[in-house]
């Protein structure tokens, strides 16, 4: 019953062709595709991780340690938005949320924090509270 | 028994290097910790494939911070406070690639007294 169900969100593989080298750390800029991407994950899904690698396969710790917060209050359907296979998300997500890091989690359009947030959030309680007012979780019903 | 000195913000006995020193200066500047610990665990994330080709040893630190100054104000304001004094460290090639942070009241912390004999002084 613990079954967990993933599933990823398939970037459109069109790259805009960049007009600087590659090796870019901060694109000023966030393009419109990867705005309308960002805002499609974001509406499509009550909730959505903007993360590293895929929420079967993280790729950096801080990504795994937000899956597993959520995973551990029984949230049985993650969606994982990958940065690592597209460095227009990758940098946009954090121009977007105007939060220079990833993982970023979104819970009905709304940003509720990284993973020190959902860790604090977690410890203190709020992140249950949060997950079943959203409808996220169902309220226990002999709690 | 004194308490003048638990108010001081606590710190490692090392100054660490340039990037922890600015972390350290400009949170104790903004924030009047009751508590600032800095850890650089860069050591522990040199393999990982984003370092690849990173030569710099301050790569990765967790801050806990205990200042009154976050009273009443959610953690995703707190922490965008912090990231907005170390701004230009995050962004640049070679600066801060991740930044942990744990930041509470004194109330939070269970260190209302040690908040309140730093404000008497």
């Amino acid at each position: 019953m613990f079954r967990n169900v993933f599933r990823n969100i398939s970037l459109p593989t069109t790259r805009v062709a960049l007009a600087q080298p590659s090796r870019i750390a901060f694109v000023r800029f966030i393009t419109d595709r990867a705005r309308s991407t960002i805002d499609d994950a974001i509406k499509q899904n009550d909730l959505v991780v903007f993360m590293k690698g895929t929420p079967n396969e993280p790729m950096c710790g801080f990504s795994r340690a937000v899956i597993q917060v959520l995973q551990m209050h029984g949230v049985d359907e993650i969606v994982g938005v990958d940065c690592l296979q597209d460095p227009e998300i990758r940098e946009g997500i954090k121009e977007y949320t105007e939060w220079p890091t990833i993982p970023q989690v979104y819970v009905k359009g709304e940003f509720i924090g990284g993973c020190d947030v959902l860790v604090q959030m977690h410890q203190s309680g709020e992140l249950h509270e949060l997950l079943v007012k959203e409808g996220i979780l169902k309220a226990e019903p002999d709690a | 028994m004194s308490t003048a000195t638990t108010a001081k913000p606590s710190t490692s006995s090392s100054p660490g290097g340039p990037l922890e020193q600015t972390i350290r200066s400009r949170l104790s500047a903004a924030y009047a910790p009751v508590l600032l610990e800095i850890e650089n665990e860069s050591h522990k994330h040199r393999h990982h494939v984003a370092m690849r080709g990173v030569d710099s040893v301050e790569t990765h630190f967790r801050v806990r911070i205990v200042s009154q100054a976050f009273a009443g104000k959610p953690l995703v304001q707190r922490q965008r406070g912090i990231y907005a004094l170390l701004k230009d460290e995050m962004q640049r090639d070679g600066g801060i690639h991740a930044l942990a942070l744990v930041t509470k009241t004194p109330e939070e912390a269970g260190m209302a007294e040690q908040a309140a004999a730093q404000k008497t002084q």
